[in-house]
């Protein structure tokens, strides 16, 4: 038998859907989305997938559109460490890995959440380390819109090694007295299962890489072509050594969204579909949201003004700016752009059947561009359990991807060792 | 009459397990009480298991009973704290509270990274309590509508920004997630100083007292009443609970034996007896008003439980708010036309 590289597989839950409007198809559970029971058939399909974890997003301020909320699209993520909580106690083998942004807390509270979550879960939990820029957020906390984006990551650094301390020390007192932080104490509770929870970092500027690379254990990415995944791995791999890090601590996993159908036709229609579905009013929205500039006045139909959007942004993230070229590139419309937008923000979308889908990702398997995915499907939960149940199968019989998980934590999943602690003289 | 039964964080065990938390919640509302409390317990280093998360995990036991966790108001940003019980209220099926820690910030300074704790830290609370509720209040109860031709899944006329600006806090809104089910958590605040006892009066659905006779009971309950109605509150908004460490057994002479086998443990009022004794007892207390139940600190959760179990009782209703189960009322929506 064939046993090489194995593919890894996060779910990425989002209420709705990842598809924007796909909220409004008959079958997404739109009306459960707050529910104990929603997140419980999402995470019970990830069980049956063999999935390493479920992964929750987090925003720290409602989505708004000129100042009201944009009632077109469906809430934000509930709160991520309450369901990773609940979705722990309805599973034996997932992990479930929650965001928290280093901007807006402080180290003692997150080490003591983590380390709760860890332990009730029994050694399954990650915790995703994002640094957070948006101004709407600011505003939920009083604080000045803007952290500069440098000192956001010497922050996060320092915010990381706080956290890590604290876990190491367990039960032990740690004494830290850095730039941005001063703290004196223990959690008062034995080292997580884990050691640590996993570490999942998701940075895609030069900063965020550097960051990625010194503590990602699992990596979020979002490239939409083989190079560019290949470019951004090796780049990751490259980063590591420059750290230490051998290549096999760390996992990346580039965002997937798939649209599935029985055949090409089907699952191109379910795209048509969703397509209708996304009001003008969420298209020109995402787009001037995602471009951080307004195009409320401009008609659908326009070019996107991409010029004028460079020169009110010169900073674009990377992401945005690969987008800002496609859109002069293919010289699309903002109705358009926004479509494109809809079906995944900037992920890589994907529409076929189960066994082209085979294909591509045992191509991107082998090729070094990813060691699995994050998967976005269009809606929940009946598009994860086509997943599941039918292109799960397909790559268990091609030998790459596991019949079952090896052990009981998030680490052993993800082929991960037990940290040694780092312990400071006490 | 109300019970609770509350577990201090100092009884962590050393092997953290959710096989452990689910039996002892299986094991309140086997014995008929009406809500299972996680209460950090008081001094810098007793362990520091997050309730949130804890209660959060317990929400898929099938029991109907209220879950309540403990949160530093004097070290919680409002925004966090609302979006994290919005989730859990909605993932527990509106049994969820808010236990109010006033003093996790002052004890644990060093750890929080203060060097020194807030000037005032019971105004922060205040304000920090006052701006979470606000935000609960910023999606209206009929804010979402999943309204799928219309396109609509909220309703943006009823989600509101709070634009908060006080002396320790400024917030925007509006929050990013609905309402919780039960307006608001239900509101837990232990009484253990005037502070604490104004701070009750003014937000309390639930205050816990700790006397050590009936008559102080008595007099408790009345001078919290009495702080209740200066805030404009009417006296059916607040329940009050009396600390009771029940050491139970089949017989009175078995009671009595644990008893010299656990001694005097702290300060808080002990009974010792058999369960139709405590139930009598519970009763008397009842009948001359001196609270409106008790809040059981069990020594030992599964001999104690078992042996209430044992009482006839209302078998643990599912399906209701904690709310509903304490006959609180809802709170009004102060943006709400």
């Amino acid at each position: 038998m064939y046993i090489g590289q194995q593919l890894h597989f996060g779910l990425f839950i989002y209420p709705g859907g990842h598809h924007i409007a796909a909220w409004r198809h008959p079958d997404a559970a739109s009306e459960q989305v707050t529910e104990l029971d929603y997140f419980r058939r999402c995470a019970l399909a990830c069980e049956r997938g063999k999935f390493d974890s479920l992964f929750v997003g987090d925003a720290l301020a409602a989505r708004e559109s000129r100042g009201r909320v944009v009632g077109e699209v469906a809430i934000n993520n509930l709160d991520p460490v309450s369901v990773c909580a609940a979705v722990a106690s309805v599973t034996e083998h997932l992990g479930v890995v929650a965001t928290l942004s280093t901007s807006f807390h402080e180290p003692f509270l997150i080490a003591a959440k983590f380390a709760t979550l860890d332990h009730l879960s029994g050694g399954r939990a990650g915790w995703n380390v994002v640094t957070t820029s948006q101004d709407q957020a600011a505003a939920n906390f009083g604080r000045e819109p803007h952290m500069e984006k440098s000192l956001r990551y010497e922050r996060a650094q320092e915010f990381v090694d706080v956290v890590r301390a604290l876990w190491d020390a367990g039960e032990r007192p740690i004494a830290h007295r850095g730039r941005f932080f001063q703290v004196e104490g223990s959690l008062g509770l034995p080292r997580p299962p884990q050691g640590r929870p996993v570490l999942v970092q998701a940075g895609g500027s030069p900063p965020g890489r550097a960051f990625a690379a010194s503590i990602g254990e699992a990596i979020f990415t979002a490239p939409t072509t083989l190079p560019e995944a290949q470019a951004f791995r090796a780049d990751i791999h490259a980063l590591m050594a420059a750290c230490g890090r051998r290549p096999e601590t760390v996992k990346i996993l580039p965002g997937f969204s798939p649209i599935l159908g029985s055949t090409m036709a089907e699952a191109q229609r379910k795209e048509v579909e969703l397509d209708e579905l996304v009001h003008p009013r969420v298209g020109t929205w995402m787009m001037s949201e995602y471009l951080k500039f307004p195009l409320y006045d401009l008609s659908p139909d326009a070019p996107v003004p991409a010029a004028d959007v460079r020169a009110a942004n010169p900073d674009l993230s990377p992401a945005a700016g690969a987008f800002l070229d496609r859109c002069v590139r293919e010289a699309l419309t903002i109705a358009h752009g926004g479509r494109i937008l809809a079906r995944s923000r900037t992920h890589q979308s994907f529409v076929g059947t189960p066994e082209t889908l085979a294909d591509h990702m045992q191509t991107w398997l082998t090729q070094g561009g990813c060691d699995g995915f994050n998967l976005l499907p269009a809606w929940f939960p009946a598009e994860l359990d086509l997943f599941v149940d039918e292109a799960v199968p397909i790559l268990q019989r091609r030998g790459i991807y596991r019949h079952d998980y090896a052990g009981p934590t998030l680490r052993s999943h993800l082929g991960l060792a037990v940290p040694e602690p780092v312990l400071a003289a006490a | 009459m109300i019970l609770t039964a509350s577990f201090p964080s100092a009884d962590t065990p050393p092997a953290i397990t959710l096989a452990h938390y689910r039996a002892l919640i299986t094991g309140v509302a086997h014995a008929g009480l009406d809500a299972a409390l996680f209460v950090r317990s008081p001094g810098p280093a007793t362990p520091m298991l997050d309730g949130a998360p804890l209660i959060a995990a317990l929400a898929s036991v099938p029991v109907g009973i209220g879950l309540g966790a403990s949160v530093p108001l004097d070290h919680t940003e409002p925004f966090h704290l609302a979006r994290a019980f919005a989730a859990i209220d909605r993932l527990t099926g509106g049994r969820s509270a808010v236990i109010v820690d006033l003093t996790a910030g002052v004890e644990r300074a060093a750890q929080f990274g203060h060097v020194a704790p807030p000037d005032d830290p019971d105004a922060r609370a205040v304000e920090c309590l006052e701006t979470t509720a606000k935000l609960w209040d910023s999606w209206e109860d009929d804010a979402i509508l999943v309204d799928r031709p219309g396109g609509l899944f909220t309703n943006p006329d009823r989600i509101h920004r709070i634009n908060h600006e006080g002396m320790y806090f400024t917030v925007r809104g509006p929050l990013n997630a609905p309402r919780p089910l039960q307006g608001w958590p239900v509101i837990i605040v232990p009484v253990a100083s005037a502070e604490s006892r104004s701070f009750a009066a003014q937000f309390a659905d639930v205050a816990l007292i700790a006397p050590t006779t009936r008559d102080a009971a008595q007099s408790a309950c009345a001078a919290i009443r009495e702080q209740v109605a200066g805030h404009g509150r009417r006296l059916q908004a607040i329940r009050i609970l009396v600390d009771l460490v029940p050491i139970l057994g089949a017989t009175t002479a078995e009671a009595q034996r644990r008893a010299d086998a656990i001694g005097q443990h702290g300060s808080a009022l002990q009974f010792v007896g058999t369960p139709s004794q405590l139930r009598t007892m519970m009763r008397e207390w009842d009948a001359v008003g001196a609270c409106d139940g008790f809040n059981l600190l069990p020594h030992d959760p599964p001999v104690d439980f078992g042996l209430l179990a044992t009482l006839p009782h209302t078998p643990d209703a599912a399906g209701m708010t904690l709310r509903d189960r304490l006959r609180l009322p809802r709170p009004v929506n102060r943006y709400a036309a």
